[in-house]
């Protein structure tokens, strides 16, 4: 196991509360929801500790905050712009590095519908000010940052924008983002952009002329370029015209789940051939299967599965998407900005209120490996899957 | 880190390294394809734009000289170390840009360790015409940061540690800085979001008065308001270092009163010895150092003068710096020298207006220079004042506080973590 040095800092701790700013109430990091502990045998837990002591974790996709108790507050929380770190339920996430995408599409700082200039400008620079007043986790901007932190019990923090949304049609505001710290960019979330096609689109016009340069423009800068969110024609076009590895941070299969949000097998093998890789998506009510449609680890262990035949487990990691929150309660709250309908659309299914087993970043990666180990993967190819993969596409694409 | 030469967009000799420093061939923005990705602009020789100045010493004192440069943290608490268009009819669209190119090679043949780097400060016209905007201080802290990220000699300073470690590595740590708080305009979050984004010091107002209290050029001095006294406290409590170099004398005053850490003049003299409103008065200087701070000389075209050398150079420079160091003891004194790579002079007729430069230099006659003789740029700075310290007597112990001593010592207070 990962032993972290953690401070037991509490966020904006810097500052008193009222009336420098509004406290929220947070949800607790640990012990919100039924903890969920895969079944395994002592001896398949000790192996367990093992590994995750002995590997580098990378998470390729997460929101490791916590949100209000009473989502009725969560516009007014969110248009504070004082979102709370979960430096606890970290600090037991068994995680080396981790991808934090922010507010993204509920970034509602300045306007309604979010991703604005200003709030991803905001949004980071509060957070960062937040993680400059402790030591556990500091910001990371290369794979070596990842070594580091394993080495001396810290984590790496890397700000992630799941769509360049905000950059409108300035490719310098990508220089701008990338002095700031942003090393991994979506080229569009749900909905279209000036760059390319998102999911809910009933056509794709694939990737636009002004995203092509983007895209140039993100290779020469050193980023990771994110297709998760995009129409299939625009992934494809992304990783054509991408000069470095593509990487699908978070999504799962289509052909286990027909929904948009989910990746048909050429747009992964794309991205595999590319050098890239897929993290496997954990959000509620994304990837399900026929077998698993109750959402939990095990429906998302069958998408893990399928990506690993399809493309080989060197192109596959974990991007679980979960917080220290009720992230299904979050889905309705902002169904409408997030697109949460067309993301949704295809086979119906059932409803659960929380992922058993992969409910949050403090209980995922113990299950994970729990899961591995009990369906008998060897230690070679779980260290693949919780770090190593995200290593060699981190250091080819980011410059160091 | 890509640190592959490319062909040099300016005349000049090449600078060479000193000592210890690490500078391995990176241009600006040579992650990009100029021409392409950027406009280029031809740029002023990084060295040798002016004869080069030597302080004049014997041979044990030059070694004795390099060898406190070498062995102790040097600090510049005031500096442009960017380069400007060679032709100044370039300036105001260079800078709308918003790519300005940073002195890299030159400040590998420096001696500095540490460098306090004001950004485009009241020049930063990217976006308006009258500068200071919000936007404008992001793009252009953002671009900066972004080519210091593609090299390994300079990286971006946070924290006290990161000054000791350049030092250790033969690196250069870079300090964010903002000559005025203006761009935060009412919102005390913008602090928190430009210390997040990097920002470790800010003064509380240029010249022109702003929501935080009364600049220098102002006939009447408001001191500090309420909103700057909250700005000056958020400040303290976030870890951004507070500069009043700028101010009129009654927010100065207010600013030291409020604030709970040592405060920075960064760039100044003292009006006791030339008398305009950009030179501080003795009990503001009195009362900074009462404080714990510390004030940086200021080098900049027609600042520092002194009744006895009307023709700006490193003696009146001096002059300054020993009568601050007689009022308020060598512990609280250092250099701001405010210099840059290209015409200093040029750019102040350039940007007169948007400087107020007519009211900051309001004040006795005097000579204009083309340049200020030994303190013309960073890299020449450093080793004359290390000369001139060491031709006047000064101890060693005297001559390491204000090199950087004494800096490092409020920003052990001052910078949280």
């Amino acid at each position: 196991m990962k032993l972290k040095q953690y401070d037991a800092y509490t966020p904006y701790a810097y500052l008193e509360g009222d009336p420098a700013y509004r406290v929220f109430t947070p949800t607790p990091q640990l012990g919100r929801a039924p903890s969920y502990i895969i079944d395994v045998t002592p001896d398949e837990e000790a192996r367990v500790h093992r590994l995750l002591g002995a590997n580098i974790t990378v998470s390729l996709h997460d929101h490791p905050i916590a949100r209000p108790i009473d989502l009725n507050d969560y516009f007014d929380y969110r248009k504070q712009g004082r979102d709370v770190t979960a430096y606890a339920g970290l600090s037991v996430a068994q995680l080396d590095a981790v991808f934090d995408n922010l507010m993204d599409g509920n970034a509602v700082i300045t306007s309604s519908r979010g991703w604005k200039w200003h709030d991803v400008l905001y949004d980071l620079g509060m957070r960062l000010a937040d993680i400059a007043h402790q030591s556990m986790l500091f910001l990371a901007t290369t794979a070596q940052d990842i070594q580091v932190a394993k080495e001396t019990g810290r984590i790496a923090w890397f700000p992630a924008l799941e769509a360049a949304t905000p950059i409108e049609n300035e490719l310098d505001r990508l220089d701008v983002l990338y002095g700031f710290g942003i090393r991994c960019i979506g080229v569009a979330y749900t909905e279209s952009n000036s760059l390319g096609a998102g999911l809910r689109e009933p056509r794709d016009g694939g990737l636009t002329v002004f995203g092509r340069q983007a895209v140039q423009r993100m290779n020469r800068l050193g980023m990771l370029v994110d297709v998760s969110h995009v129409g299939d024609q625009t992934a494809l076009d992304t990783v054509e015209v991408s000069e470095s590895p593509v990487i699908i941070t978070h999504a799962g299969a289509r052909a286990l789940w027909p929904s948009r949000r989910m990746k048909p097998d050429e747009v992964i093998r794309a991205c595999a051939q590319s050098g890239g890789m897929i993290g496997l998506e954990a959000a509620p009510h994304t990837t399900i299967t026929d077998r698993h449609p109750y959402h939990n680890i095990d429906s998302v262990m069958e998408h893990f599965e399928y990506c690993v035949n399809l493309v080989g487990i060197e192109h596959v990691g974990f991007g679980p998407d979960t917080m220290f929150a009720d992230h299904a309660g979050s889905h309705r709250v902002f169904a409408s900005v997030m697109s949460k309908d067309a993301s949704f659309a295809g086979k119906d299914h059932p409803t659960v209120p929380y992922v058993a087993g992969l409910e949050n970043p403090a209980e995922n990666f113990l299950n994970i490996t729990r899961w591995l180990v009990k369906h008998g993967y060897s230690d070679d190819d779980i260290s693949l899957v919780l770090g190593k993969n995200a290593m060699r596409v981190l250091s080819q694409v980011l410059k160091s | 880190m890509t640190d592959h030469p490319t062909l040099g967009t300016d005349g000049g000799n090449s600078a060479v390294n000193v000592k210890g420093k690490k500078y391995a061939g990176y241009r600006s923005f040579s992650y990009l394809t100029a021409g392409e990705d950027y406009r280029e602009y031809r740029l002023a020789p990084q060295s040798d734009r002016v004869p080069p100045f030597e302080v004049v010493v014997d041979p044990a004192e030059e070694e004795r000289a390099q060898r406190l440069l070498e062995e102790n943290i040097v600090i510049s608490l005031h500096d442009h170390p960017t380069v400007q268009p060679e032709d100044l009819g370039d300036l105001f669209g260079y800078i709308r840009q918003g790519r300005q190119a940073t002195a890299f090679e030159a400040l590998g043949a420096s001696y500095l360790d540490c460098v306090f780097d004001n950004l485009m400060d009241g020049t930063a016209i990217i976006t308006s015409n009258s500068g200071w905007k919000f936007d404008d201080v992001v793009l252009d802290l953002g671009i900066r940061l972004a080519d210091i990220a593609h090299q390994s000699f300079v990286f971006h300073c946070r924290t006290a540690a990161d000054v000791h470690r350049a030092k250790r590595e033969g690196r250069l740590a870079w300090v964010a800085a903002l000559e005025a708080a203006t761009p935060i305009e009412n919102e005390l979050d913008r602090i928190d979001i430009l210390y997040g984004l990097g920002v470790r010091l800010m003064g509380v107002v240029y010249s022109e008065s702003n929501t935080l209290g009364s600049g220098l050029r102002e006939p009447h001095d408001g001191g500090l308001t309420v909103f700057g006294r909250a700005a000056v406290r958020r400040m303290n409590q976030v870890g951004v270092a507070v500069d009043v170099s700028h101010t009129g004398d009654r927010t100065a005053l207010d600013t030291i009163d409020v604030s709970t850490k040592p405060i920075f003049i960064t760039h100044a003299g003292a009006r006791a010895l030339w008398a305009t409103s950009r030179m501080k008065p003795d009990d503001v200087i009195r009362a900074c150092a009462a404080a714990g701070g510390v004030i940086g000389i200021e080098g900049a075209p027609h600042t520092t003068l002194t009744a006895q050398h009307r023709e700006h150079s490193i003696e009146s420079f001096m002059e300054h710096f020993e009568y601050c160091a007689n009022l308020v003891g060598i512990d609280h004194v250092a250099f701001g020298p405010d210099t840059m790579y290209g015409d200093h002079v040029g750019l102040h007729h350039a940007f007169a207006r948007h400087l107020s430069i007519a009211s900051s230099h309001q004040g006795p006659e005097f000579e204009e220079v083309e340049y200020v003789r030994g303190i013309e740029n960073p890299t020449e700075a450093f080793p004359n004042i290390a000369r001139w310290l060491v031709r006047h007597g000064y101890s060693d112990e005297d001559i390491i506080k204000v090199l950087g001593g004494n800096i490092l010592r409020v920003l052990d207070q001052v910078w949280v973590k």
